[in-house]
């Protein structure tokens, strides 16, 4: 944050004085200070002010060479001059299509500016000190508010108390580290926006459901990140929907009193009462039957639960946060998930995990957070120590893992990935996402330690000190990054009928359609499972879906 | 302070002078509405504390800031009186008699809307008879004054809803 001086720089850009001054007002008990806007750069008077009026003001302190302030307060109206509105900073004339024009600007000025930002600055934090309600241009205000990076005072409270809560908490937002315990968020817009929502969320009463594809990390994110961040006192106890027997699930959930059944020959709580004041995680609830969905729709809809055989109703006290792989929209659809359940989860709140493939940014990052963990492990430790000992290095120093071409930073001891490898690493679709990754990564260390090639000293250069590498190969790579596709399902390998054609871009096409419709039968007819096929994420099911029709084929016709 | 002041908005009693604007089409109103909360509504508790001031000084110094550089550019500086004097003549005429949605289903919106600008009114007339006078006041008069400044506060944002329920036919 705050890189030097240890306090906030914020730049507002308000035609108003009054933010500024505000702020001002209150650096002396804050750790916020102003960034100045002086008339050699940018700005028109001569004497330095503390806000910026227009674009053209502030666009010198957002360049690429300058030090960025940490954050942008941000208007929306500016009441100033033609020459100093975007998008074209010149006179309008006085017509009264010129006036409505000038209106029209000075109206939405902020959001033109925003969108400059943005282009210089995607990762800028933004405080508006307009309510997103307040914003009277609607489509405008939805993309705002899916702009991570973007934050919008409150309605009821759009004062400066509110506006410097924002620029701390934007600040801290950005600077947060990158995982929660065991949970890996990297530093990706999409991930921050999970991270704000789930802070937001995790301390409220109201059930949550949790989603993405497998692998993405769900178990974690409740167990480490929800569930302590809860604020609440009773435990985190965790059911999987999956692995209970049918005739047990009841009793399960609820609990069951002495001589309900044959062999119920003790009083016995169930999960919902194991998480009094607590959390009770429901992993893969797609897998409820019929019968235990109406029981947890009950549950949740009056927050009481009865023991089997018990003949009152008692309230419980545990929050449910559920999670699931499955679209249970789609579910709902086709009957197979109640719909008042799936409504009685707050799905507009879903916190929903993406698939490994839409982050690939983070990949750096979270080999290193993986690396990290594999190299913390007390035996692992204690054999690179050994192996750097042998080796002629320090074993006490630390270890690291160099992607590419990275150089090693200030371990004394560094695993290698050869470039070659680490590119296949990016470009590979990790259908099991992060699991799938950190398994890769594990398997690749370990076998670099136990079974490699003898580590070597490297004196890193002049004046510094010597690493011992231990190289990872590349062909054990990329037999894992084969072994993981072909892993992956009955998918992996599709079975077609070789097409005859009459050029070769034909027979190009014909591939391509008889691959279609393999995967869409194999798929049963669901453009969800087909796109999950293709790339490990049923997000690209509307995209599948065009293609589908483009090469001539007919979901009729193929069902 | 106060000759600019009154230069720049003219003499108490100007509300009545009123231009009428050309176009008063829903979005014209709602424009007007969204203008008066976001130049003088926002601003009038823009300083203010959740705890409140502890002393009247601060009290003082809070309104001040708040309510006599109400907006401040380059070439004008104006206080919460000012900046709705200037609304009023300019935009008050689209919320005058006859002005509403003739739908019968946004005319308790419509009435709405009137309640609130007559409430804001009301407020800036305490404003206008106290505001001359802050370095003066009495812990009662400043009170009296905060107390203005939150209904301008609160009936701007009320009438900015309220426009925005007429001109959507009166829905909540």
């Amino acid at each position: 944050m705050t890189r030097g001086s240890g306090r906030i720089r914020v730049l507002v850009i308000d035609d108003q004085a009054r933010t500024a001054d505000a702020i001002a007002r209150r650096t002396t008990d804050s750790n916020v200070e102003l960034v100045p806007v002086s008339a050699s750069e940018g700005g028109t008077s001569g004497d330095p002010r503390r806000h910026a009026r227009c674009w053209r003001e502030a666009r010198p302190w957002i360049a690429p060479a300058r030090r960025r302030p940490d954050a942008v307060v941000l208007d929306l109206r500016f009441d100033v001059a033609d020459e100093d509105l975007l998008p074209d900073e010149r006179p309008l004339g006085e017509s009264a299509a010129a006036r409505r024009l000038r209106q029209e600007r000075r109206e939405r000025q902020g959001l033109l500016i925003l969108e400059r930002l943005r282009r210089a600055a995607p990762d800028l934090p933004v405080i508006l000190t307009t309510a997103y309600e307040e914003i009277p241009f609607e489509q405008e205000a939805a993309r705002l508010r899916a702009d991570a990076f973007t934050y919008a005072v409150g309605e009821e409270s759009a004062n400066v108390e509110e506006i410097l809560r924002l620029v701390r908490r934007a600040v801290a937002d950005r600077e947060s580290p990158p995982a929660t315990g065991r949970f890996f968020w990297g530093t990706g817009s999409v991930m921050r926006d999970l991270r704000r929502r789930v802070l937001s969320l995790a301390p409220t009463p109201m059930p949550l459901l949790v989603t993405g594809p497998t692998g993405t990390g769900k178990n974690l994110l409740v167990r480490e990140v929800v569930h302590p961040t809860s604020g609440r006192k009773g435990p985190l106890v965790a059911f999987d929907c999956a692995t209970v027997p049918e005739g047990l699930l009841q009793a399960s959930l609820f609990g069951v009193v002495r001589g309900a059944f044959t062999g119920a020959v003790v009083d016995r709580a169930g999960v919902f009462e194991a998480a009094a004041r607590g959390t009770l995680f429901l992993d893969e609830i797609e897998n409820l039957s019929a019968d235990a969905q109406k029981m947890l729709l009950t549950a949740l809809n009056d927050g009481r639960i009865r023991r089997v055989g018990a003949s009152a109703d008692a309230p419980h006290s545990a929050r449910v946060v559920a999670a699931s792989n499955a679209r249970l929209e789609d579910r709902a659809s086709e009957g197979r998930f109640r719909r008042d359940l799936l409504m009685r989860l707050n799905p507009a709140l879903r916190l929903e995990l993406p698939p490994l493939s839409e982050r690939r940014a983070d990949l750096p990052e979270l080999a290193r957070f993986c690396a990290g963990a594999f190299f913390a492990d007390e035996s692992h430790r204690r054999r690179i120590a050994d192996a750097v000992r042998d080796a002629g290095g320090d074993p006490s120093g630390s270890t690291e893992i160099a992607l590419g071409d990275d150089a090693p930073r200030d371990a004394t001891a560094v695993f290698r990935l050869p470039r070659k490898a680490w590119a296949a690493m990016l470009r590979h679709p990790w259908p099991g996402n992060l699991r799938q990754f950190e398994m890769l990564l594990d398997d690749a260390l370990a076998s670099t330690l136990y079974g490699g090639p003898p580590p070597r000293l490297e004196r890193a250069g002049a004046g510094a000190g010597a690493v011992v590498v231990f190289d990872v190969e590349a062909r054990p790579v990329f037999d894992l990054l084969a072994g993981a596709l072909a892993t992956e399902g009955p998918g992996a390998r599709l079975a077609l009928d070789a097409p005859r054609a009459s050029s070769v871009a034909a027979f190009r096409r014909s591939v391509e359609r008889e691959a279609f419709r393999a995967l869409f039968r194999e798929s049963g007819g669901s453009f969800e499972r087909m796109s999950e096929r293709m790339t490990g994420s049923a997000r690209h099911a509307r995209a599948a879906r065009l293609r589908f029709n483009r090469l001539g084929l007919s979901v009729r016709g193929e069902r | 302070m106060a000759a600019s002041i009154r230069r720049l908005t003219g003499e108490p009693g100007d509300n009545g002078r009123m231009a009428r604007p050309a176009v008063q089409s829903p979005a014209t109103r709602r424009g007007a509405a969204a203008r008066l909360r976001h130049d003088l509504g926002k601003a009038v508790r823009f300083s203010a504390t959740p705890a409140g001031e502890a002393t009247s000084d601060a009290l003082r110094r809070r309104l001040a800031a708040d309510l006599l550089t109400t907006r401040s550019g380059p070439d004008e500086t104006l206080d919460a009186v000012a900046v709705f004097d200037r609304w009023w003549r300019s935009e008050g005429a689209l919320f005058g008699p006859g002005s509403g949605s003739p739908s019968v289903t946004a005319a308790t919106a419509a009435a709405t809307a009137k309640a609130c600008l007559a409430r804001i009114r009301e407020a800036v007339e305490i404003m206008r008879e106290l505001l001359p006078r802050l370095d003066t006041l009495t812990d009662d008069e400043l009170r009296e004054l905060d107390s203005a400044a939150r209904v301008v506060d609160a009936e701007t944002r009320a009438l900015r809803d309220a426009v925005a329920r007429e001109d959507a036919g009166g829905a909540p």
